[in-house]
C-alpha cells in the first residue's frame, strides 16, 4: 500500500512538472518535458507490474524486524526534528541541541540520566566549539535570546 | 636527482611536516562530519595560507583535500552516513560489511584503496599531466553530454542488478527533474520553483544527499533500536582490508584511472567519479549480484577513484590553469595569492618548490593511511554504541552540516524532506542511488546538450558526427541493450540447448 502511494506521489509530481514545463520556452522546457514524459510512462508500467504481482500474491511486504527495545517511530523522530529546527531558530544552537540530545535518548528508553546529561553537555560543547570557533561557522544564536540580551 | 633530493628535503622540513599533519587531521575531522566535504575544508583554510610559503600552503591544502576524501568514507562504512557527497558510493557495500561485523576489513580496504588511489593520482599528476590535460581539452559539449548519458545509463544497470529496472529508471528521472529546478542555465528562465524564492538557486545537492542517505538512515536506526553491529562480534582486521585492496589490484588501478580521467573533465567532480567507478565495477564484475550486499570491491572502487580525483583535479589546474572543480579552483586561487601563475610558468619559476608539493602530497597519503589504520579499531567500536545515543548525534550533525554550508534554514527543511523520502525508499527497497545519479548529472547533461545544439545550429547530428561522441553513444547503447537483453538471450540459448538435447 505504502509502496503504491510512493509511486503515486512520484507520478503526481512528474505530472505537475510536465504541465509546468509546457509553459516554458522551448530551450528551458525541452529536456524536462522529455524526462517527465518518460518518467510518467515508466510510472504507469510500474503500476501495472505492482498490480500484477499483487494479484499473483508474490508482492513483497515490509515486515517489522521485531525489535521492541529502545526504538522511536519515524514520525516521532520527524516531529522532533521539526521542533528542533524551530527551537534552533528561536533558542539558538546551544540550548536546543542540549535539550534535543537529552530528550531523544530518553524517548528511546535509554534512561541512564547521569550518562545522558554528561553526554548531552559534552557533545553540545564539542560541536559548538568545533563549528563556531574552529570551523568559523556562525551557528544560530536564537532570535529570542539575541533580542533579550 | 638533485632536484628530487632538494624537494624531499624541503617537503620534510619541520614546518612542512607540521602543516602536513595539521592538514591530515583537519581533513579527517571534516571528512567524518556529515555534509562537510573537501570544498568546505580546503576553502576554510585558504585564508590561513596567505602568510605561508607557497610549498607549505599547497601541501596543507592538498593534505586536507586527500584526507577529507578518505574521511568521507569512514562514516559511510560505520553508520551508512556519508561524511560528504563523495562518500555516498562507499555506503552501498561498506555498510552491509559493517552489519556483517566486518567493519575493520571495510575500513582497511577504504584506507588501502584511498592510499593507492592517491598514489596513482599523484603519479598521473607528475608524469602524464600535460598529455592528458591536452586530451581533456578535446572534449566538447557533445562529448560531455554523452559522458553524462553514460553515467545516467548506469541507472538502468543498478536497477537491473537489483531486479528493479523500472523503479531505478523512475528514480533516475525523478533525480533529473529535481536537478532541473531553479534558474535555467541557458535562458535564465525560472523553472519549477512553485513561487519559492529559495528554489531559484536549485535544490542543493549536498542537503538533498545528506537527507536521502544520512537522515533517512538515522530514522531507520531510530526504529530499529539496539546498536548497528548488534550482537555480532566486531572483526577488526584492517590489514586484511588493505590486502584486499592489493589482491583486487585491477579494481584499484581501474577505478583510480577512471578517477584521474574524470577529474580532468570540468564539472564532473569527486562525487560523480566515485559513483561512476562503483557502477562501472558492478557492471564489469562477474558476480555483480553480490554488490550492495557487502562486497569489499564495492568499497575499493569508489574510494580509489575519489582519492585519485584529489590529485587528478590538479592536473589541468596546475598545468593549464583550468579548474575542473571547486576545490582545484581554490588551489589556483592559492597559487595566484602567492604570485604564481598556473601553467608553464608554475613549473619553470616554481623550481624545486613544485616538486616539494608533489612529495608533500605523497607524504600526506602515507600519513592519512597510517592514521586511518591506527584508528580503525576505535572507529569500529562506534557500531557497538546504542542507537539511542547515535541517532540524535547523527541527526544534529546532518542538520548542522547542512546549515554550515550556506547558513540557510531552508537547507535544513530540504534535508528533512529528502530524509523522509529516503526513509520510504530504503524501507521499500527502491534503488535510492539512482536518484542521486540523476541529481548529480542532471544540470551537467542539460547544459551540455543545449551547448552542443547551439554549436550545431540546432542539429542533433552533432552527437553522432564527432568520433568521440559517437564512440560513447555506441558504448551506451551496448550497455543498455546488454542490461535488458542479456537475460532473454541467455534464456533463448538455454531453451535451444534443451530442445537439442
Amino acid at each position: 500500500m505504502v509502496d503504491t502511494l510512493l509511486l503515486a506521489g512520484i507520478f503526481v509530481f512528474l505530472i505537475v512538472i510536465f504541465v509546468l514545463s509546457l509553459q516554458l520556452s522551448k530551450t528551458a522546457g525541452e529536456v524536462p518535458k522529455l524526462i517527465t514524459g518518460v518518467g510518467i510512462i515508466l510510472c504507469v508500467i510500474q503500476f501495472f507490474t505492482q498490480v500484477k504481482k499483487l494479484r499473483a500474491g508474490v508482492y513483497e511486504t515490509v515486515e517489522s524486524e521485531g525489535i521492541t527495545q529502545q526504538t522511536l517511530a519515524w514520525y516521532w523522530n520527524l516531529l522532533l526534528i521539526a521542533v528542533f529546527i524551530i527551537c534552533l531558530m528561536l533558542l539558538g544552537f546551544i540550548i536546543s541541541t542540549f535539550l534535543y540530545l537529552l530528550l531523544v535518548p530518553y524517548l528511546m528508553d535509554y534512561k541512564r540520566w547521569k550518562v545522558n546529561i554528561v553526554f548531552s553537555a559534552v557533545t553540545t560543547s564539542l560541536l559548538y566549539y568545533s563549528f563556531d570557533k574552529f570551523f568559523n561557522v556562525r551557528l544560530p544564536p536564537g532570535l529570542l535570546l539575541s533580542k533579550l540580551f | 636527482m638533485d632536484t628530487l633530493i632538494s624537494a624531499l628535503t624541503l617537503a620534510m622540513s619541520a614546518q612542512n611536516l607540521g602543516f602536513l599533519f595539521l592538514g591530515c587531521a583537519v581533513g579527517l575531522i571534516v571528512g567524518v562530519l556529515p555534509g562537510l566535504g573537501p570544498v568546505f575544508g580546503v576553502s576554510l583554510f585558504l585564508p590561513l595560507t596567505f602568510s605561508l610559503p607557497v610549498d607549505s600552503a599547497l601541501i596543507l591544502l592538498a593534505a586536507i583535500y586527500a584526507a577529507t576524501a578518505y574521511g568521507d568514507g569512514i562514516t559511510s562504512i560505520l553508520l551508512n552516513v556519508p561524511g560528504g557527497p563523495s562518500g555516498v558510493a562507499v555506503t552501498f557495500d561498506g555498510y552491509p560489511l559493517t552489519q556483517k561485523g566486518k567493519a575493520g576489513i571495510a575500513l582497511g580496504a577504504l584506507a588501502g584503496s584511498a592510499f593507492f588511489g592517491d598514489l596513482i593520482g599523484i603519479l598521473a599528476l607528475v608524469t602524464i599531466a600535460p598529455i592528458l590535460a591536452d586530451f581533456s581539452l578535446e572534449l566538447g559539449p557533445s562529448e560531455y553530454f554523452m559522458l553524462t548519458m553514460f553515467g545516467l545509463s548506469m541507472v538502468a544497470v543498478i536497477g537491473r542488478g537489483r531486479g528493479q529496472a523500472v523503479r531505478g529508471l523512475i528514480l533516475g528521472a525523478l533525480g533529473l527533474v529535481i536537478s532541473f529546478m531553479g534558474q535555467d542555465i541557458i535562458t535564465g528562465q525560472l523553472r519549477f520553483t512553485f513561487g519559492w524564492e529559495y528554489l531559484e538557486d536549485g535544490v542543493p545537492f549536498v542537503s538533498a544527499s545528506i537527507g536521502l542517505f544520512a537522515l533517512a538512515q538515522a530514522l531507520i536506526l531510530g526504529e530499529e533500536g539496539g546498536s548497528i553491529a548488534g550482537e555480532s562480534v566486531l572483526v577488526t582486521k584492517p590489514w586484511s582490508g588493505v590486502v584486499a585492496a592489493i589482491r583486487y589490484w585491477y579494481v584499484t588501478i581501474r577505478s583510480a584511472i577512471t578517477g584521474v580521467f574524470l577529474s580532468m573533465c570540468p564539472g564532473i567532480g569527486i562525487t560523480t567519479a566515485s559513483l561512476l567507478s562503483y557502477f562501472v565495477e558492478t557492471r564489469l564484475s562477474k558476480d555483480h549480484e553480490s554488490y550492495g550486499k557487502g562486497n569489499v570491491r564495492g568499497v575499493i572502487a569508489p574510494q580509489a577513484a575519489s582519492n585519485a580525483v584529489t590529485a587528478g583535479e590538479l592536473i589541468p589546474a596546475l598545468s593549464l590553469g583550468i579548474p575542473s572543480g571547486a576545490t582545484s579552483a581554490i588551489f589556483i586561487a592559492a597559487l595566484t595569492l602567492h604570485g604564481l601563475r598556473p601553467g608553464l610558468e608554475f613549473f619553470t619559476s616554481g623550481g624545486v618548490r613544485v616538486y616539494a608539493v608533489f612529495v608533500g602530497m605523497f607524504l600526506a597519503a602515507i600519513t592519512f593511511f597510517l592514521a586511518g589504520m591506527l584508528l580503525t579499531p576505535l572507529f569500529a567500536r562506534v557500531t557497538k554504541l546504542a542507537n539511542a545515543i547515535l541517532v540524535p548525534v547523527i541527526i544534529i550533525l546532518c542538520l548542522i552540516g547542512c546549515f554550515a554550508l550556506r547558513n540557510r534554514v531552508e537547507d535544513l527543511v530540504i534535508c528533512t524532506v529528502f530524509g523522509v523520502i529516503g526513509y520510504f525508499l530504503f524501507k521499500y527497497k527502491w534503488p535510492v542511488q539512482c536518484i542521486v545519479l540523476g541529481l548529480v548529472l542532471g544540470s551537467l547533461a542539460e547544459k551540455n546538450f543545449h551547448r552542443a545544439l547551439q554549436i550545431s545550429d540546432g542539429s542533433y547530428t552533432i552527437f553522432v558526427t564527432r568520433p568521440m561522441s559517437l564512440t560513447l553513444l555506441v558504448i551506451i547503447i551496448v550497455i543498455m541493450s546488454w542490461t535488458y537483453l542479456s537475460d532473454p538471450i541467455k534464456r533463448l540459448g538455454t531453451a535451444k540447448k534443451t530442445s537439442e538435447a
